[in-house]
């Protein structure tokens, strides 16, 4: 009888000793996911300001640091905006949240995009123009989103996912 | 697998990124604006001028385009500062290519006190050129001045 109380003691130290360590696991996991508020507002803001550049870097042609028309041009359009949601996502536990943050994120950059390619007309700087601006602006939008939607939500989920204890 | 130490790295590389886009997005949006409103970065130059056998001046304008977007320059006015400051029309339709330079010879009669000017070697000018962006479907106007040195 003595033995068995000693082991049961035994046993519910050795839990108590499991829950010290998994706090401190859990307070790592916190510390590394930068999840407070002022962090995630922070992340939100320069996610959606990199994918913003690397999408009109690639829309347009006539800056001369443009990413459009060179292999390493459209590596970047494909991977940066996956990097940037896997980012994101590390921030959250919860899959359905990443996924709604970063598609945030990457719906405001295309909505941005959208109001940067139309700045010169909508601002009158042209001395004149044409109806066929829209063309070539909603095709680059176009592009933009698709490659935001098939490699963001991926990403955001994927990193979410590796939030578990190591 | 310990993922702390990639995850961690990822994302100062994620801040180290965010801080070089933070530059270069204003940069890039201000160049494009400026572009339209002036002549989308198109650098002209003028070299190799001369004086022709009947009291006219002749000299190659060079046209840059800096980007990777065709543009077409449509006709230019310039002024050359002679006195009389009688801008002259140059008919053009120059197709000028990604990252390319084109170059056309443009003649202009001189009046009496342009004559003067550059018997001294040098007169000055100003030029307003037409340029025209398929892609953008916008006309914008490229206003440059300099000095032309004329060779005897």
């Amino acid at each position: 009888m003595k033995d068995l109380q000693e082991s049961t003691k035994n046993k519910l130290d050795d839990m108590g000793e499991n829950w010290d360590i998994q706090d401190e696991q859990l307070e790592e996991l916190k510390v590394l996911k930068f999840s407070s508020w002022p962090w995630t507002v922070l992340k939100g803001a320069l996610g959606v300001v990199i994918v913003t550049t690397v999408y009109l870097l690639y829309s347009l042609a006539e800056i001369p640091w443009t990413l459009g028309e060179s292999i390493a041009g459209m590596m970047l359009f494909g991977f940066v905006p996956f990097f940037v949601s896997f980012v994101l996502g590390m921030t959250f536990e919860n899959g359905k949240k990443a996924l709604a943050f970063s598609l945030m994120v990457g719906m405001t950059s295309i909505l941005l995009l959208y109001v940067i390619l139309n700045l010169p007309y909508s601002m009158g700087l042209f001395d004149s123009h044409g109806d066929g601006y829209g063309t070539y602006m909603w095709w680059y939008i176009l592009l933009s989103f698709i490659n935001m939607i098939s490699f963001m939500p991926v990403a955001a989920v994927l990193a979410s996912s590796t939030n578990v204890y190591e | 697998m310990k993922t702390r130490p990639i995850k961690e790295w990822t994302f100062f590389a994620f801040l180290f990124i965010g801080a070089i886009c933070a530059i270069l997005l204003p940069m890039t949006v201000l160049t494009y604006m400026d572009y339209a409103e002036s002549g989308y970065g198109v650098e002209v130059e003028m070299g190799d001028a001369r004086l022709g056998s009947s009291g006219e001046l002749i000299f190659v304008m060079s046209i840059t385009n800096p980007g990777k977007l065709e543009l077409q320059a449509t006709g230019a006015e310039i002024i050359l500062m002679d006195g009389s400051e009688v801008p002259v029309k140059v008919n053009m339709l120059l197709d000028i290519d990604r990252k390319g330079t084109e170059e056309i010879q443009v003649h202009i009669p001189l009046s009496e006190g342009g004559m003067a000017l550059v018997s001294q070697g040098e007169i000055s000018y100003s030029i307003e050129m037409d340029v025209y962006v398929p892609y953008r479907d916008g006309y914008t106007t490229h206003r440059s001045e300099g000095i032309l040195e004329v060779s005897p």
